[in-house]
């Protein structure tokens, strides 16, 4: 019965309960959606960023990563493939050249990093295809075709159609350059890497360079199962003690930061939410018990006990919030829930965004153990705040509360 | 004469927190049978809320004891008390006596409730009492839906529910006309004399006073006055 009466002391005054519901729950909505932005943010980042370059995990020869240099291949490439094609966790593997190369046009000259692929395969593994605004995606029947970000091309200025000067070490240490053709210009969301790579084929590559064919400098993969990432690396690592083993997190350690960082600030941001909505619950309930001085007094001159009394005001201080709390979570729910498959679009701002390497297209979306977290903190903060009122109405005296008029 | 269940001995009251110290019950010595009806009056001012308030547990006395059936309740810590005041003193205030949020039958059965009855005994004997203040019908209206005079006859089924060794009404027809008023007092003493209740009420209603087969007159926190009616 102490919690029906509980609960029925939230709605006797209707209006001032209904402010302090309102308020939480449009506290919690804000702070739910911004960190659902963020988390939608943060995720769609790391997404792209898979998917645009860094894929799941990545074989190398173990210096190449420290100075990019030429010579440290990965020997035996096809076989690797070959074993990669049949592993049960793989989904698709490809096998990459990266040289550092200067491009030069009429219009100018900068450094690139050539990225030597199988355009097929490479299709499966990362998104570039699918970025490309104007041209085919290495169109057939042309001699020595690429792929050029839409920054690079502007700043080089030129169009697809038209030709790039490629110059490059050899692997016999010669420098040595060819003519290269635009078959496609692509834009993604990341504008660094619009400006810096230029995507050819594997085999022009080699035989520019004078590299061999059945070896690369990189093998990018993808997994069947990517929460599954950090043992299938360990796997990888002794089926290949002579390569270097990464994940996404360790070849972009500032992904993994961004998610744990952007993971602490949005926890800051909702306990500041919750203390000050603290003060809400804090003022209500200070209020209510003043009210009702002489009821408090009449419950323990009757022989309620201070533990029940206690338990009473904690109960009411929950449900006060929890109101407010389940209201504010559902409505953030619902919302996230239609952003989620909707989008919301940033691009009016896009291109700032891009220059961080941000989607301008942002899907918030928050996994369900959040709420569970967030109900738990709801319920805490109403306990937290019940202690001042509630240590306030055990020091009334009954002989004195029920003669308060 | 039965034997005294409400011993009151050499009991004073000096209210010192204030700046001039009052002294509101002045040694009273008072003995309580079981099955009385007895008012205590007096003007007001004149130490009868004291006296009930340290009766009823809810005031400590300066000097002195309250003994109820051989238990020295003055002497108790006072979170015992709460748990004795639950379980054999029964209530009735001047007003506002009932908890707004519960109907009628709910106030009734609270105090079972906080005894830890069973659910089916509380249901039962909550219906019973009710209906022996004549209230069958308003078991499920709430104290805003109910007459003054019916709030205090609710009042007076909850403090009988906890079966207690005696009931304590302070001024409880103050807020009532007199046809109310005289209702009330009717129901206590049909109850006093029908289930042999124990009533100790205060009041300055001469009509009230009427009613009571033992008048106490309290003034300026002294017994002047004991007289036994017939």
């Amino acid at each position: 019965m102490i919690a029906a009466i509980a609960w029925r002391n939230v709605w006797r005054n209707r209006l001032r309960s209904g402010i302090v519901i309102a308020a939480i729950a449009i506290g919690l909505f804000g702070g739910i959606f911004s960190i659902a932005f963020m988390e939608g943010i943060a995720q769609q980042t790391v997404n792209a960023s898979i998917a645009l370059q860094v894929s799941h995990i990545q074989l190398h020869h173990p210096l190449f990563l420290d100075d990019e240099e030429l010579k440290y291949r990965i020997s035996g490439a096809d076989s690797i493939l070959a074993q990669l094609a049949r592993n049960p966790d793989v989904v698709t593997a490809t096998r990459r050249y990266r040289v550092r190369a200067m491009a030069s046009t009429a219009g100018g000259g900068t450094g690139v990093e050539i990225i030597g692929i199988e355009p097929e395969v490479e299709k499966k593994v990362t998104n570039v295809w699918q970025k490309i605004t104007t041209g085919d995606y290495f169109s057939t029947g042309r001699r020595n075709p690429i792929v050029v970000g839409e920054r690079l091309a502007g700043k080089l200025k030129v169009k697809v159609g038209q030709k790039i000067v490629l110059t490059a070490q050899a692997d016999d240490g010669t420098l040595t350059g060819g003519a290269f053709r635009i078959t496609a210009i692509f834009r993604s969301d990341n504008s660094l890497f619009d400006e810096t790579r230029i995507f050819a084929d594997y085999r022009d590559l080699s035989r520019l360079l004078v590299l061999p064919e059945n070896e690369s400098h990189e093998i990018a993969l993808l997994l069947r199962q990517p929460q599954k990432i950090t043992s299938a690396a360990g796997l990888l690592a002794s089926q290949y003690p002579d390569l270097k083993i990464e994940t996404w997190r360790e070849i972009a350690p500032d992904l993994g930061m961004l998610q744990g960082l952007m993971q602490q600030m949005m926890f800051m941001f909702l306990v500041i939410i919750l203390i000050a909505l603290a003060f809400g619950i804090i003022n209500t309930m200070l209020m209510a018990i003043v009210e009702r001085t002489r009821e408090l007094g009449l419950l323990m001159a009757l022989g309620m006990s201070k533990i029940r009394l206690f338990v009473m005001i904690m109960l009411e201080t929950i449900f006060l919030s929890l109101t407010g709390g389940s209201i504010g979570m559902a409505v953030s729910a619902a919302v996230i829930h239609y952003y989620s498959r909707r989008g919301i679009d940033l691009s009016i701002v896009g291109e700032g965004l891009a220059a961080i390497g941000y989607a301008a297209h942002v899907y918030p979306g928050v996994a369900a153990p959040f709420f569970v977290i967030l109900t738990l903190l709801v319920v805490l903060t109403a306990i937290l705040s019940a202690i001042y009122p509630a240590r306030k109405a055990l020091k009334l005296r009954p002989a004195e509360a029920i003669r308060i008029e | 004469m039965d034997m005294a269940i409400i011993e009151i001995t050499h009991l004073h009251k000096v209210y010192d927190d204030r700046k001039v110290p009052v002294r509101a019950l002045n040694g009273i010595n008072l003995s309580i049978s079981a099955g009385e009806f007895t008012a205590i009056v007096g003007p007001s001012g004149s130490g009868k809320t004291t006296l009930l308030n340290i009766l009823g547990g809810l005031d400590d006395p300066t000097q002195g004891a309250v003994i109820i059936d051989g238990v020295n309740i003055t002497a108790m810590p006072a979170g015992q008390r709460i748990g004795y005041r639950l379980h054999h003193i029964g209530f009735v205030f001047q007003a506002y006596n009932l908890i707004p949020v519960l109907t009628a039958l709910e106030n009734v059965i609270f105090i079972l409730e906080l005894q830890g009855r069973p659910k089916s005994e509380q249901e039962r004997r909550g219906h019973d009492l009710l209906r022996a203040v004549g209230l069958a019908e308003r078991a499920h209206n709430r104290p805003g839906e109910l007459s003054g005079g019916q709030q205090q006859r609710v009042a007076v089924a909850r403090a009988l529910a906890a079966k207690p060794k005696f009931i304590l009404a302070d001024e409880p027809t103050a807020n009532l006309d007199s046809r109310t008023a005289a209702s009330l007092l009717d129901l206590m003493a049909q109850l006093n004399r029908d289930e042999g209740i124990t009533f100790l009420f205060s009041t300055h209603d001469p009509h009230v006073m009427e009613k009571a087969r033992r008048i106490i007159t309290i003034q300026d926190g002294r017994v002047e006055k004991d007289e036994a009616r017939s």
